[in-house]
């Protein structure tokens, strides 16, 4: 009995496919936090750290060492709820806050989400727009493209392909090493703030930065994915690891954006009307095919959020309110699924094909929204993550509380000068 | 069985009903008719199948977190709002540590998921409904888990119903109540004591493994783990055995509080069935489960999970019913009738040599038409039908079938019979139907 569990289960006379199995149980258990992180460079998120760069140069630079550390702590609060807790973030801010608060905050997620939503058909548009393909012709056919994927339940098997086409994000740190960017200065910008300013179109950028690199609705779609994955509570270290390095790739990802658009648009004064200027970053590395690279990254990045965001919210909308939801039901069994996330997708879809639609002006705005609903998920999640009958030794640390209440604290301050400064703006006129 | 709304609670009288949400808003007042505070919860016993309220939570008034507890039995009436008591405030108590038999509502219930039995679903309690019986008593009659319920929660009740009414007056939303019934409902309670309690009295044993696995597929992992865990040995063995997600499966058995627990539902279950389970673990988990199980069955599982997962070996069952071929026609059902109740499958049996070497094969109908002193070997029909333990999993399909069978015998270079597989677990290995849901997000 001995030596056949030992032959069994090690040595040369295992199968040959139980290495592959050990392999595939790794990969199974990462993946949330590198998917999570790839999803965060939307095309909201691309847009926004290509505006910072153009706009401010290397001026914003600094917010992102601060914006990567409440990043990590936010999504690992995320992930170790999954864990511990078994439940999505929806399901335990039901269950522990009642109807009406779960109500509330469901629909400005709703709405939130929806915004950004309409943001991922403004990538479309705006990317296929640089290959020459009118919006009224894109639009709609990505938009039955991405339900279809996704209701007839093979969205699982192309999601590996556009996780691949990901690669395209390594383009913007060749272009912005092409670009020779002063690195003294990217340096020191990196490391110093500086030449930091109160009006509001640096904080709305400010803000904007933040929203669209910790988004709300995230935070729900990395906790259910550690949920569905069912990551054990003695194996959640690598879950922990591969939410870091999510996070960390996210933002050197953005880091580069950020440095590639000073280096390129911002140094010539360019100023980013739609697409194409955007794209000019990627010249130094691309020289004329820059504007193809740059859709066909932009397009990858829409096409990979459009499927997953509008799906991720009717999810955790469902799960709250116990509706039943999921492709693999019938349309009868799951109609406010059905029903909400077809809506998600035609009314996203059908907004941008409004003529003169500002595509770049309503990613960038979406990503502002999701900084100013932030704080209210972070205390949500902050209250949940500390009581110990739901978490019992994984409550949070002090570290963690205090980088997650600063993180709250600081979103709510820049709303409140951003508003400030937006009414004060109105009076001066 | 749910009446209409009880309508406004001043009114109502003994036999009405009433919801809970609408208890919670109401205020507790002593003998004297003075305020103690608000309604918090409310318990009930568990094993119960129309469980009376025993006890009440009350929230003082003011910054304390201290709740007063009143039986059930000093209420002078449930249906006057504020609720008077019987008693006085100094003869209640501070709530301590709830007794292991009794489940608060709002604690246990309200917005928490719960598997309904009858419709063999994970649903979410919006709210509950309860009977007020002879004034005094409150019963736990149903639970509500319908759009109604969510809106009443939102305190939009009247304004919704009063538009609905006015815009499309025979919309599904005003004639259906969606209650359940108590008795179908079947809590998810963290407690794995409490659980096993409200397990023993409903009818969740009843329900095919099939759709408790479904159920359980559907609950949050903990809610899945104390469910799985509070089943009988042989249903868990077959519950197990139905799940598609082989992390679920893993994640139900190293999860297990138990460990001894977790390696009886694996002898439980078909050998086959088991190794399949047990090959999808991690090495050390197997390893130590393996180490946990009788030896006969550990024995029969390891055998089972040396072959390849696609060939006739990694899919064959070594569960199997053979006999001697001078046995007697009377002899075979006898022994048949013995060991029944412990084989899955009881239709094709195969005829061996001294050496365990396959020479024929006896099914039921062989067995019946024999008579009663033929033995065996003359009643048999010879093995042509056979595969080999390295054949692929897609040549053990077309050989069941070619020849009609419901199980082929598996025999290796030497002859010796060293398995069976039946249509069942070929069918599942080329049906493409378990994939789909593997892809579900």
């Amino acid at each position: 009995m001995e030596e056949e569990a030992a032959a069994l289960t090690g040595g040369a006379r295992a199968p040959r496919s139980t290495r592959w199995r050990q392999v595939a149980l790794f990969l199974a258990v990462v993946g949330p936090g590198i998917i999570t992180a790839n999803v965060d460079n939307d095309a909201g998120g691309i847009t926004t750290y290509s505006l910072a760069g153009a706009q401010f140069g290397t001026r914003l630079l600094w917010t992102l060492i601060p914006i990567t550390v409440a990043l990590i702590v936010v999504q690992e609060m995320a992930a170790r709820m999954g864990a511990a807790t078994g439940k999505g973030l929806a399901d335990l801010i039901r269950e522990n806050f009642g109807v009406k608060l779960t109500f509330y905050l469901m629909l400005a997620l709703l709405a939130s989400n929806y915004g950004n939503t309409v943001s991922e058909f403004a990538g479309v548009a705006a990317s296929m727009e640089l290959f020459g393909v009118p919006k009224w012709f894109s639009v709609p056919i990505v938009a039955v493209a991405i339900w279809l994927l996704v209701v007839r339940g093979t969205y699982r098997l192309v999601e590996r392909v556009f996780l691949v086409a990901c690669v395209f994000y390594f383009v913007y740190p060749v272009s912005a090493f092409l670009a020779h960017p002063s690195w003294k200065d990217v340096l020191h910008d990196t490391v110093v703030p500086s030449r930091v300013s109160f009006d509001a179109g640096y904080i709305g950028m400010l803000i904007g930065l933040v929203g669209t690199t910790i988004a709300p609705w995230m935070q729900f779609y990395l906790q259910s994915s550690v949920v569905e994955k069912g990551i054990r509570k003695d194996r959640y270290w690598v879950t922990r690891w591969d939410v870091v390095v999510g996070c960390v790739a996210t933002d050197v990802v953005a880091f580069f954006i950020v440095v590639a658009c000073a280096a390129t648009l911002f140094a010539h004064g360019v100023e980013i009307k739609d697409a194409s200027d955007a794209a000019r970053s990627l010249e130094p590395l691309a020289g004329r095919y820059a504007s193809a690279l740059f859709a066909f990254g932009l397009l990858n990045a829409s096409i990979f959020s459009a499927a997953i965001l509008p799906l991720s919210t009717v999810y955790y909308v469902c799960e709250a309110f116990g509706w039943e939801a999921g492709v693999d039901k019938k349309f009868g069994e799951a109609r406010a699924f059905y029903v909400i996330y077809t809506a998600m997708i035609v009314f996203g879809a059908a907004v941008v094909l409004w003529p003169r639609f500002p595509l770049i002006r309503v990613m960038f705005l979406s990503q502002v929204a999701n900084g100013i609903a932030l704080p209210l998920v972070l205390v949500f999640m902050l209250l949940l993550v500390n009581r110990e009958d739901l978490m019992g030794a994984q409550v949070n640390g002090r570290f963690f509380n205090a980088v997650a209440w600063a993180t709250t604290v600081a979103m709510i301050a820049l709303t409140l000068l951003l508003l400030a400064n937006a009414f004060g703006m109105r009076i001066g006129a | 069985m749910a009446k209409e709304n009880a309508g406004p609670l001043e009114s109502a009288r003994a036999g009405t009903f009433v919801y809970f949400s609408d208890l919670l808003a109401r205020t507790v007042v002593d003998a004297q008719g003075a305020p103690i505070g608000h309604l918090w919860d409310l318990s009930i016993g568990l094993p119960e199948p129309y469980p009376v309220i025993r006890q009440l939570l009350i929230r003082p008034r003011g910054p304390t977190d201290l709740l007063l507890v009143a039986e059930g039995a000093q209420v002078r009436s449930w249906t006057a709002d504020p609720i008077p008591l019987m008693a006085r405030v100094p003869e209640l108590r501070p709530s301590r540590r709830k007794d292991k038999t009794e489940i608060l509502l709002r604690e246990a219930l309200l917005d928490k998921q719960v598997v309904d039995v009858s419709g063999a679903k994970v649903e979410r309690v919006n709210d509950l409904h309860l009977l007020v019986a002879r004034e005094r008593e409150l019963i736990l009659a149903h639970i509500d888990v319908g759009l109604r319920g969510l809106v009443r929660r939102l305190g939009w009740e009247r304004g919704v119903d009063a538009a609905v009414r006015l815009l499309h007056p025979r919309a599904r939303y005003l004639s259906e109540q969606g209650l359940i019934g108590w008795k179908y409902i079947v809590p998810t309670l963290a407690d794995p004591a409490g659980l096993r309690l409200a397990l023993s009295q409903k009818s969740i044993s009843q329900l095919h493994p099939a759709d408790l696995a479904e159920i359980l597929e559907d609950l949050p992992a903990d809610s899945r783990r104390s469910v799985f865990h509070a089943l009988e040995l042989s249903t868990a063995a077959r519950v197990l055995s139905e799940l598609d997600d082989p992390r679920m499966q893993e994640d139900l058995l190293t999860e297990h509080a138990d460990p001894e627990k977790a390696a009886d539902v694996l002898e439980t279950m078909p050998p086959d069935a088991a190794a399949d389970v047990l090959s999808e673990l991690p090495e050390e988990d197997a390893r130590d489960l393996i180490h946990r199980m009788q030896p006969e069955d550990a024995r029969a599982v390891t055998t089972l999970m040396r072959h390849e997962e696609d060939t006739a070996g990694g899919l064959m069952t070594t569960e199997l019913v053979s006999f001697p071929g001078t046995m007697t026609v009377a002899e075979a059902f006898e022994h048949l009738r013995r060991i029944a109740p412990h084989v899955e499958f009881l239709y094709q049996f195969y005829v061996v040599d001294d050496r365990h070497r396959l020479v024929g094969i006896v099914n039921m109908r062989r067995l019946f038409l024999g008579r009663r002193d033929d033995r065996l070997q003359d009643v048999m029909a010879p093995w042509t039908i056979r595969v080999h333990p390295e054949d692929s999993t897609s040549h053990v399909a077309e050989v069941i079938e070619k020849y009609n069978q419901a199980a082929v015998p598996v025999v290796d270079s030497e002859g010796v019979l060293v398995g069976m597989i039946t249509v069942d677990d070929v069918l599942t290995e080329v049906l493409p139907l378990a994939w789909k849901k593997k892809l579900r997000l």
